[in-house]
């Protein structure tokens, strides 16, 4: 019950100091500017001629594909904000001295925090992703084969990126703990890309490097896990012929099972951290 | 009587900055508790530890015979912090209203409650109003008010004056009786020694993380004391006065902790002694000059516990 309280202070909080009004109204200018490109997309005519099913299918997804890298740039330094200001900040400015001592345990405290911010970045992502779909779908037919899959493998980022900032801004200043997660997310998307280059290269080093450092900081295998859903079959039999990847936009596999295990377990060691660096945090 | 908060040998240190050295106290049920010491002595670490803010780096302590951190008896204790701060997003009946559902406050008694908590603090008629948009003072207010809500019987104020004018500084006064005749226990912080002096029952004065004096306000000021004022203080007078608690004026001599019956004695003895006596004073300390006694002039025998580098 103290958790919903909290974490409706958040929303509250969201909602007055217009964060809601805002992402709505970003949310709705980009769906208009999708409209808008796949409108134009669709009408392309070659010498006269509308051009084939195959290729606007081609076009489509790797354009969807581009779309859902901003968007999950977008989400998870949205989370890193989030993650970062809503307890680092309170922590810092004295906002939690009146509410730490009331009848709740400070675990309450935290996963009501969590929960809030993690309601308005997954409604976030669902709304947006959603009408992203709707409006390609409408506009040039297509649609990717799992959006649903996708969306929640992009929310499941969004909110890593956020309980391990979370986490970072009960230890470090806020600023800090923003800052970092940032630069860990920026290195997680290379070390990612490393990683698969290291394959192609039979480089052994750099690959197991590479693992090390995805087990570490998990964020960019829930990218790629969304991406493989998102790609039509046809482009990942194209894009193996090839031997394309090593970039971040084709993924060739399924998440493994011992991968998305691990990031169950990686999510309850960095919750149980927060939670037990706020539990000893002195405000 | 019972002891409402009782710490044993509480300390907090911050690397190897001491905030609370050794702190061992008790407070009474439904006595005002004064907490006072110069900037730095750690107070409001005190309080934080008891509130369980900060976590002690040793001894232990209790309220309400629970141990500090007990879930159950937060429901009854109300605080106001130093530096107090609140969702400025909100306005003050929300925040008083989410304070009072933390606080499982009946759904039927919030609204009285908080009503008659808004006419207390004088905020009725800017209950729709935005934290963010009240002057510091009406903050303050405001966090009076949440210290309030739950009827608590326990009630932590850090300097609950700090930002307040006089007409609402009288009004806290008036408050901390109301509290008092209500039977609650108040714990406050304060540097406003007319003030602690006008409503604390008890008071515990600490510097540097220890308690240098406590006890009733009588016991720490003396109950009588009595400035004798003379022509010339002699070498003779001044052996005299040394052998009392007594403090030695350009003109006079100030005798403390004097029971009234002795009064006629020591004239006579001052007398004998030579004193060529222009006038005598019956005088009571204020709070204040014993609070600068404490910390300027340490009791003789602290001061032979601290050893001494020059
Ligand atoms: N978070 C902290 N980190 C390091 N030192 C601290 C911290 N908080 C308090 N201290 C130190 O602890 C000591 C006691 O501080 P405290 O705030 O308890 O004093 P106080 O008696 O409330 O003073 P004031 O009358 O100025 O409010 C000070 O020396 C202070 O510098
Ligand atoms: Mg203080």
């Amino acid at each position: 019950m103290k958790i919903l309280l909290i974490a409706s202070l958040v929303l509250h909080e969201a909602m007055r100091r217009r964060l809601l009004l805002i992402i709505g109204a970003l949310t709705l200018l980009l769906v208009v500017l999708t409209a808008w490109g796949f409108h134009a997309l669709a009408s392309v005519h070659d010498h006269g001629r509308a051009i084939s099913h195959f290729a606007l299918v081609v076009v489509a997804s790797t354009l969807v594909i581009l779309m859902a890298f901003m968007f999950t740039i977008i989400l998870c330094l949205g989370a890193a904000f989030l993650g970062a200001l809503s307890t680092g900040t309170e922590i810092e400015n004295g906002t939690l001295l009146a509410i730490a001592p009331r009848p709740l345990r400070r675990w309450e405290l935290l996963a009501g925090k969590w929960l809030g911010n993690a309601a308005i970045l997954a409604a976030y992502a669902a709304v947006s992703g959603a009408l992203e779909v709707a409006v390609v779908y409408k506009m040039t037919g297509y649609a990717p084969p799992h959006p649903l899959a996708a969306i929640l493998f992009l929310i499941a980022q969004a909110l890593f990126v956020l309980t391990f900032t979370m986490w970072l801004s009960i230890r470090l200043s806020a600023i800090a703990a923003g800052f970092t997660t940032t630069v860990l997310f920026g290195l997680a998307r290379v070390v990612g890309a490393a990683g698969i280059i290291g394959q192609a290269l039979h480089n052994t080093t750099v690959t197991q490097a590479a693992v090390v450092a995805s087990l570490i900081v998990p964020f960019d295998g829930l990218w790629r896990a969304a991406v493989y859903q998102l790609e039509p079959a046809a482009m990942i039999a194209t894009a193996s012929s090839t031997g394309s990847g090593g970039n971040p936009f084709i993924e060739l596999y399924p998440p493994t099972v011992p991968y998305l295990l691990w990031c169950g377990l990686w999510f309850s060691i960095v919750s149980g951290l927060a939670i037990s660096a706020f539990a000893r945090r002195d405000l | 009587m019972t002891a409402v908060i009782e710490t044993r040998q509480i300390g907090k240190a911050y690397g190897t900055t001491v905030a609370l050295a050794d702190l061992t106290m008790q407070v009474m049920r439904g006595e005002i508790f004064g907490f006072l010491g110069p900037n730095g002595a750690g107070k409001t670490t005190a309080v934080k530890v008891l509130l369980g803010l900060v976590l002690p780096t040793q001894g232990a302590a209790a309220i309400l015979g629970k141990p500090l951190g007990d879930i159950p008896t937060r429901r009854q204790i109300g605080y106001l912090p130093e530096l107090f701060r609140y969702q400025e997003w909100l306005t003050a009946r929300e925040l008083l209203n989410a304070h009072a559902s933390l606080m499982e406050v009946p759904q039927l008694e919030r609204r009285p409650q908080i009503d008659a908590i808004l006419e207390r603090i004088g905020l009725s008629d800017r209950h729709r109003d935005r934290v963010g948009t009240f002057s510091k003072g009406m903050q303050q207010r405001l966090g009076l008010g949440i210290a309030l809500i739950g009827q608590p019987e326990v009630i932590f104020l850090d300097e609950p004056t700090s930002a307040l004018d006089p007409v609402g500084r009288a009004d806290v006064r008036a408050l901390l009786l109301e509290l008092r005749a209500k039977g609650t226990t108040v714990f406050l912080n304060s540097h406003m020694l007319s003030e602690v002096e006008s409503v604390c029952d008890r008071v515990a004065v600490i510097d540097k993380g220890s308690v240098v004096a406590s006890g009733t306000l009588e016991t720490l000021l003396g109950r009588f004391a009595l400035r004798v004022r003379m022509e010339e203080i002699t070498h003779a007078i001044r052996g005299f006065a040394e052998r009392y608690d007594a403090a030695i004026e350009e003109d006079a001599v100030l005798f403390y902790g004097l029971d009234e019956a002795r009064v006629p004695d020591l004239i006579a003895q001052l007398v004998a002694a030579g004193a060529r006596i222009t006038s005598v004073e019956p005088i009571r300390r204020t709070l204040e000059q014993r609070f600068l006694e404490l910390l300027q002039k340490p009791d003789e025998d602290t001061t032979d516990r601290i050893p001494r580098f020059t």
